[in-house]
């Protein structure tokens, strides 16, 4: 077993900022030990995410975008079976590397955003002592220096009258301002991968684009990639340079935003996209995704969307290829669209 | 859609058809510690039968707090609410469960996770606005009654007999809807029905809401965050800021061209908008508590800050055909 | 596994047949019971404990009551348990006594909380001054040490079994007022309530129909685990001499009397019927576990 390696992998001058793959993750698989039986939440998922661009991870609930995140992270339980051929970050591979190693990345190389922030800070710690706590972990910090650099981290994240709010409880402040502090926490060690999952879910939609905003303006800042793992295909697209499409386990589709708005190839990426409101579209322009997503506890065929889909054929059972349409642009099906559908 | 100052309405002028649903001047104070709360103020809207209105506002702007006064389940500190002309609002919300006015107006609710009892089964949730308000009396009638709504909502019967633990989020939704519509009502009020849903089973929902009004010839008041949602489903949307109305306008209207500055800033806020320039609100919202009342409530956040603004509160004034809003600046 | 070509939804692979609430219980219990072997154990002797309360004259070797000169014989074959200081048989008199302490506790909890529950659901729904007087109640209650406030209690309203149930039914009840009244304001202004009111139900039927059934399952755990703490509150105003008088057999009663021969190495006097109080509350703790986790499905992953 190799050592882990305790520094980034150097960045050549002479690779183009997008050829580095920050994040790289090759056939990752999950599943889960339950009661109810085993359960194949992600079956080889493949996605990357190279330095400074920002990847969408998409589909319904219970695609399986959060588990491939904290898969990533190394956060799932004991109950989880993780394997994959590759799953590499800043240049450190996951797979072999000892657990204190990643302990240390988490926090300090890679960041993660939640849902529901005000749950994910402490609730009985004001919140500028969590910021300092963190500063000070990932810095050799006085006390005083701690003080101001978390003064600094709340006014950054334009959270008003930060001295005030220095000793506010999570309590007291509003689901927005939460987030905010979350992403000032997430940003204090500064971060070369973000992970955030559904960081606006249940927001106002001005704060909404506040807070997209934010993390948009620090990603450019320090060249920091950004995994954005939400259900909301408009936000999405308005916010990620490239997506990952997910349905029941599998990475359905890969490609850019531009490619996802008008020429997605896989049925199931179009079908997202038809069924997501915009300031465009009427009601009977909007269409369902026939059928349900299937059980995961059941034996499932190769294609876990053929069920659902209208353009299924006996081809449909042998093993999903994965097309690659063109360099940015992947697709797990037998038939894919080529230019429009 | 009109609003009408209470000033003006003479029998001369009132319409021959009465609308749905009307609201005049309906205002809820809650004294708290700091002062008085003022949750909802000086709210005026009108709808017709078989119309339907978009409230849309942020949190904290009052709309829970509205829907919840229309729908008789607090009593407003002032104002009048006409349910197809008959005063509703005078009556305390604990004695309104046994007037035939109850049927009349119902809700279907945001959560269906949180809004079906978890020890009924569907067909007990759906039958038991019916078993206390409807005309349906009888196991038969009731059976019949609740099997017909389930089929008018596209629940199939055999999901009847389940519990709510065991249904998907979509067939919980379903289940909401059928419950309001048993009963049925002249006004069904619809507190964000789509947002705890997928966006395909949302799409699913919404088509089944616009179908049933069609075919019940119902009054909706559609109350969401997501405009998108509202453009598709709503004739007219009223905006809400701070507990009160800021504007009202058809909904094809206010998207081409908003007049507030708060909804400017709304629709600009939207990803996949109709708004691209982003139009940021800096500042904090005013306290809802012991307000200015000669001051705009959106001022302080808004891109416009005029003396004016802090000298006198806009009120409610159409600025285009059709179009109303509270400000002395709109945008024409 | 069926392709669907129509759009109806369907999850593939999922039961067809929704089971009902009974064969749910059913299924939750049986896995419980086969997964974790303490609560199987607890249900087993809370079995038996039934069966000794229902049947206990009747399986009993001998009379609990008839005394003989074979005094303070150690365990034999003759008398499984021995024989206490009147030569009465101690196997016999523990299985009688069965029927008392669980009929006390039974009855003691049952009263407590009936009563309870209703007064802390319309304290926790209607708040206000429902609220506060049940509180000031509550708290004037639990001012005094409980287990002195039951021997008061027997002490003055005399010297009988039912009166035991009283003082144990009442020292309980702050418990179960306090849980159904924060229950019930949870669930106060749960979606499905509002929706209630708005189906025309009037206050008194929303509390009775709409949400006391959903507190009853954890109130029901808490109901286990109070038996056990009865049993004991009981065992002890007996063992002072307060409430079951002698020679009813009661485990309280014969602990105390086998105090008396601890020193002197007639340990079997006192060993069996602490024993069985020790595994009468025991049984319950761990049936009020179990009860938790059949009842509570969500709890599961």
């Amino acid at each position: 077993m190799s050592l882990p390696a305790t520094m980034p992998r150097p960045i050549v001058a002479s690779d183009p900022p997008e050829k580095v793959a920050l994040v790289d993750v090759q056939d990752l698989s999950v599943s889960f030990r339950t009661r109810d039986g085993v359960v194949a939440a992600l079956d080889r998922v493949s996605f990357s995410v190279a330095r400074g661009r920002t990847l969408g991870m998409v589909g319904e609930s219970g695609s399986g975008k959060s588990v491939s995140a904290y898969a990533l992270m190394h956060l799932l339980g004991a109950a989880a079976d993780v394997s994959a051929t590759r799953m590499t970050l800043a240049g450190i591979d996951l797979l072999t590397a000892r657990p204190d190693a990643i302990r240390a990345l988490r926090g300090k190389t890679v960041a993660m955003i939640f849902q529901n922030a005000r749950m994910a800070l402490n609730p009985i710690r004001p919140i500028g002592l969590q910021l300092m706590d963190v500063l000070r972990r990932h810095r050799a910090l006085t006390r005083a220096d701690a003080r101001d650099a978390a003064l600094a981290a709340l006014s950054e994240v334009r959270i008003p009258d930060p001295k005030r709010r220095f000793d506010a409880y999570p309590f007291e402040l509003s689901g927005g301002m939460c987030q905010r502090v979350m992403i000032a926490l997430a940003f204090a060690s500064e971060p070369e991968v973000l992970i955030a999952d559904e960081p606006t879910t249940g927001l106002d939609v001005t704060t909404q684009a506040t807070i997209m905003d934010l993390i948009a303006e620090k990603a450019a800042r320090r060249a920091m990639s950004t995994i954005l793992i939400t259900h909301d295909l408009a936000l999405a697209a308005e916010h990620c340079d490239d997506f990952a499409v997910m349905h029941a386990g599998h990475v359905v589709e890969r490609c850019t935003t531009e490619t996802l708005k008008n020429a997605a190839a896989h049925p199931y990426t179009s079908l997202l996209v038809g069924a997501t409101p915009t300031a465009a579209s009427s009601l009977s322009g909007l269409s369902a995704i026939p059928g349900n997503l299937p059980d995961l506890r059941a034996t499932l065929p190769a294609c876990r969307f053929a069920h659902r889909c209208a353009h299924r054929r006996p081809v449909c059972e042998t093993p999903l290829p994965r097309r690659v349409l063109d360099p940015r642009h992947v697709v797990a099906c037998h038939m894919p669209w080529k230019g429009t559908p | 859609m009109s609003i009408e100052p209470i000033s003006i309405r003479t029998p001369a002028r009132a319409p021959t058809i009465a609308p749905a649903l009307v609201v005049k001047g309906l205002g809820k104070r809650y004294p708290t510690a700091g002062g008085l709360l003022h949750a909802v103020d000086d709210v005026a809207l009108s709808i017709m039968r078989g119309r339907s209105l978009g409230l849309v506002g942020e949190s904290g702007c009052g709309k829970s707090t509205l829907v919840r006064l229309i729908a008789r389940l607090i009593d407003p500190t002032a104002g009048s609410i006409m349910l197809s002309g008959a005063e509703i609002g005078d009556v305390p919300a604990r004695r309104f469960g046994t007037r035939p006015e109850r049927a009349r107006i119902q809700v279907v609710f945001q959560d269906p996770s949180d809004s079906l009892n978890p020890q009924f089964r569907v067909f007990d949730s759906i039958a038991d606005p019916l078993r206390r308000l409807g005309s349906a009396r009888g196991r038969d009638a009731i059976a019949e009654k609740v099997n017909a709504t389930a089929t008018a909502v596209g629940l199939p019967p055999e999901l009847l007999m389940r519990y709510p633990h065991q249904l998907s989020g979509g067939q919980k939704a379903r289940v909401g809807i059928a419950r309001a519509i048993v009963v049925d009502p002249d006004v069904l009020i619809l507190d964000e029905p789509t947002s705890a849903l997928d966006v395909s089973v949302q799409v699913v929902i919404l088509h089944l809401l616009a179908d049933l009004r069609q075919r019940l010839n119902m009054t909706y008041l559609f109350v969401s965050h997501d405009l998108n949602v509202v453009r598709l489903i709503c004739d007219d949307v009223a905006v809400m800021y701070l507990g009160r109305i800021v504007e009202v306008a058809p909904v094809a209207q206010m998207f081409a061209a908003p007049a507030h500055p708060y909804t400017r800033a709304l629709l600009s806020a939207i990803p996949g908008g109709p708004v691209t320039e982003r139009i940021r609100l800096n500042g904090e919202p005013r306290s809802p508590i012991d307000p200015d009342p000669n001051a705009c409530r959106f001022l302080g956040r808004c891109p416009i800050g005029a003396d004016l603004c802090s000298q006198k509160a806009p009120r409610l004034a159409e600025v285009a055909p059709g179009q109303h809003a509270a400000c002395h600046f709109p945008t024409t | 596994m069926t392709h669907e070509s129509t759009p109806l939804p369907r999850r593939v692979g999922a039961p067809q047949r929704a089971p009902s609430s009974l064969a749910q219980f059913a299924a939750n219990l049986a896995h419980v019971l086969r997964t974790n072997l303490l609560t199987a154990f607890a249900a087993l002797i809370f079995l038996l404990m039934i069966l000794a309360a229902l049947l206990g004259p009747q399986i009993a070797p001998y009379d609990p009551l008839a005394t003989s000169a074979n005094t303070l014989n150690p365990p034999s074959w003759s008398h499984w348990f021995g024989t206490d200081h009147l030569g009465r048989d101690v196997l016999s008199r523990v299985i009688v006594a069965t029927r008392i302490d669980l009929g006390i506790a039974v009855s003691a909890v049952a009263i407590s909380f009936v009563i309870g529950l209703t007064l802390g659901a319309c304290a926790g729904y209607f708040g206000g001054w429902t609220d506060r007087l049940t509180g000031r109640f509550v708290d004037t209650i639990m001012a005094f040490p409980l287990f002195v406030l039951a021997m008061a209690i027997v002490a003055a309203l005399g010297n009988t079994v039912w009166n035991i149930v009283l003082a144990t039914a009442i020292i309980n009840l702050p418990f179960y007022i306090r849980f159904a009244r924060a229950e019930v304001n949870i669930r106060r202004d749960a979606g499905y309530v509002e929706a209630a009111r708005l189906g025309g139900n009037s206050a008194p039927r929303i509390l009775a129909v709409h949400i006391i059934p959903n507190i009853l399952p954890p109130m029901m755990v808490q109901v286990s685990l109070n038996l056990g703490w009865a049993i004991l509150n009981a065992a002890g105003l007996s063992f002072i001499g307060l409430g079951v008088r002698p020679p009813t057999p009661e485990w309280g009663i014969m602990v105390s009397e086998g105090a008396n021969y601890i020193f002197s190495g007639e340990w079997w006097v006192f060993f069996f019927p602490g024993a069985a109080l020790v595994l009468a509350v025991f049984c319950f703790n761990l049936l009020g576990d179990g009860l938790r986790d059949i009842l509570d499905p969500k709890g599961r992953t």
